[in-house]
C-alpha cells in the first residue's frame, strides 16, 4: 500500500477519510485536523496562554505536542489523584514527556486540598472514585487557570470520548448533558476559564498511531478504577458501526454538533458559591461541599 | 492498550486477515511489524515478530 500524498509506503490506512498514509504524512494529516477542530469550533486564537491537562496517557501527551507544535503558547498541568501505584506511575511519565520538551509543568495534588487521595475520600464518603474524580479534576484544573492568568484548559478527549459519551447521553435521554456537550465550554464569567477539546476530529486509534510514529513515551495503563466503565461497550459498539460503515463515528459527531444549536439549552442559573466564590448552580459548589463531608468524617474515622 | 505479541498463525498471512481471525476489530487496533506500524495489507511471514496494540480494552 502506497502513501495517497507522496507515493512512499504508507504505514497506515483511515478508512473513515478513504486514505493510506506515510509517516510523514501522517504526522501532517494529524496536526491539520487538530487545525481544522480549532478553526471550525473557534476553540482557541494564537497568543492565548493555555493550559493543557496531562494525565500521562496518550491523548492529553498528544494534545500537547500538537499544539506546541502548531505554535500555541502551552504549559503543562498535572494532578496527582493519590491512587496507590497508578499515580505514581502517571506522575513520572508525565514529568518525562515535559523534560524532554523543557515545558513548565504545574503539579497539584488531591492530598494537599483534602488531606486524603480520591480513593480514600470515595472510601469514607463510600461513593465510587470515578463519581469524584471528574468533579475534582474540573474544579482544580478552572481554579489553578484562573488564579494563574490562563485564557483556556485543553484536555485530550478524542473522538471516540466524545462519540461514546454522545451515545451515553443519548441511550439515558440526557438532555441537560446534551445541551452542554461541546468541544468549546466558552468562558460565561471572569472565574470559569473556557475548556477546550481540539483533539475531537481524531479517532482512538490516529491519535495511539500518532503516539507510534512521534513518538511520544506515555503511560499505557487505565486507571485501575476505570475497568468496567459505561464508555468501554460504548466505544465497541460505535467501532463496530464504524466497521461496517466507515464515517460513522464523524458523522454522528458533527451531526450532533450542527444539531446541538436546536436543542433547549438546560443550563441552571450560575452563581459564585458561598465559600469558594468559584461557580455553580447551587449555593455551595460540588467542591467545597465535598469537603465539609469529609471533614464530617474526620470523628468517626477516629 | 499494552502491546499483545502473537504467534504468526501460518507461513505468511496478510494483516487484515490475522485480525479477522483473532476476531479484532481493524478500528481499534494497530500492527507492528518487527516494531513498525504497517497497514493492513501489509503480508506477515514465520520469523517476523508481531505486536497488536488495541486502543479498547476488552472485557
Amino acid at each position: 500500500m502506497k502513501c495517497r500524498k507522496c507515493d512512499e509506503r504508507a504505514v497506515i490506512r483511515i478508512r473513515a477519510h478513504n486514505l493510506a498514509l506515510c509517516r510523514e504524512d501522517f504526522l501532517d494529516f494529524v496536526l491539520d485536523r487538530v487545525q481544522k477542530a480549532i478553526r471550525t469550533y473557534r476553540l482557541l486564537q494564537k497568543g492565548e496562554r493555555v493550559l493543557v491537562a496531562l494525565s500521562g496517557g496518550k491523548d492529553s501527551l498528544a494534545a500537547f505536542d500538537i499544539l506546541q507544535r502548531l505554535g500555541y503558547q502551552v504549559e503543562a498541568f498535572h494532578i496527582d489523584l493519590g491512587i496507590d501505584g497508578f499515580s505514581e506511575a502517571s506522575l513520572e511519565a508525565v514529568k518525562a514527556f515535559v523534560k524532554e520538551r523543557g515545558a513548565t509543568l504545574h503539579l497539584l495534588r488531591v492530598e494537599d486540598e483534602l488531606g486524603m487521595g480520591v480513593v480514600e475520600a470515595a472510601r469514607r464518603l463510600r461513593r465510587p472514585p470515578c463519581s469524584l474524580c471528574g468533579m475534582i479534576k474540573r474544579y482544580l484544573m478552572n481554579r489553578f487557570a484562573y488564579e494563574r492568568g490562563f485564557s483556556a484548559v485543553v484536555t485530550g478527549h478524542n473522538l471516540d470520548d466524545e462519540g461514546a459519551t454522545l451515545l451515553g447521553n443519548l441511550l439515558r435521554w440526557q438532555t441537560g448533558y446534551l445541551s452542554r456537550q461541546a468541544p468549546l465550554l466558552p468562558s460565561s464569567h471572569p472565574r470559569l476559564i473556557k475548556k477546550v477539546k481540539p483533539l475531537v476530529l481524531l479517532s482512538e486509534r490516529e491519535v495511539l498511531a500518532y503516539c507510534l510514529l512521534r513518538p511520544i513515551s506515555y503511560l499505557p495503563d487505565r486507571c485501575p478504577y476505570a475497568k468496567g466503565a459505561t464508555s468501554i461497550p460504548q466505544k465497541e459498539a460505535l467501532n463496530l458501526l464504524e466497521l461496517h460503515s466507515p464515517g460513522t463515528k464523524l458523522r454522528f459527531y458533527q451531526g450532533f454538533l450542527e444539531a446541538r444549536g436546536s436543542l433547549p439549552q438546560e443550563e441552571g442559573e450560575l452563581r459564585e458559591c458561598e465559600i469558594c466564590g468559584f461557580l455553580t448552580v447551587r449555593e455551595k459548589c460540588q467542591f467545597c461541599t465535598l469537603k465539609e463531608r469529609l471533614n464530617a468524617t474526620e470523628g468517626r474515622e477516629r | 492498550m499494552a502491546g499483545r505479541e502473537v504467534e504468526v498463525p501460518r507461513r505468511r498471512v496478510r494483516v487484515e486477515k490475522l485480525l479477522r481471525d483473532l476476531g479484532i476489530n481493524p478500528e481499534v487496533a494497530l500492527v507492528l511489524k518487527n516494531g513498525e506500524l504497517v497497514p493492513e495489507d501489509e503480508e506477515i511471514r514465520e520469523g517476523d515478530r508481531c505486536q497488536i496494540l488495541l486502543t479498547v480494552e476488552t472485557g
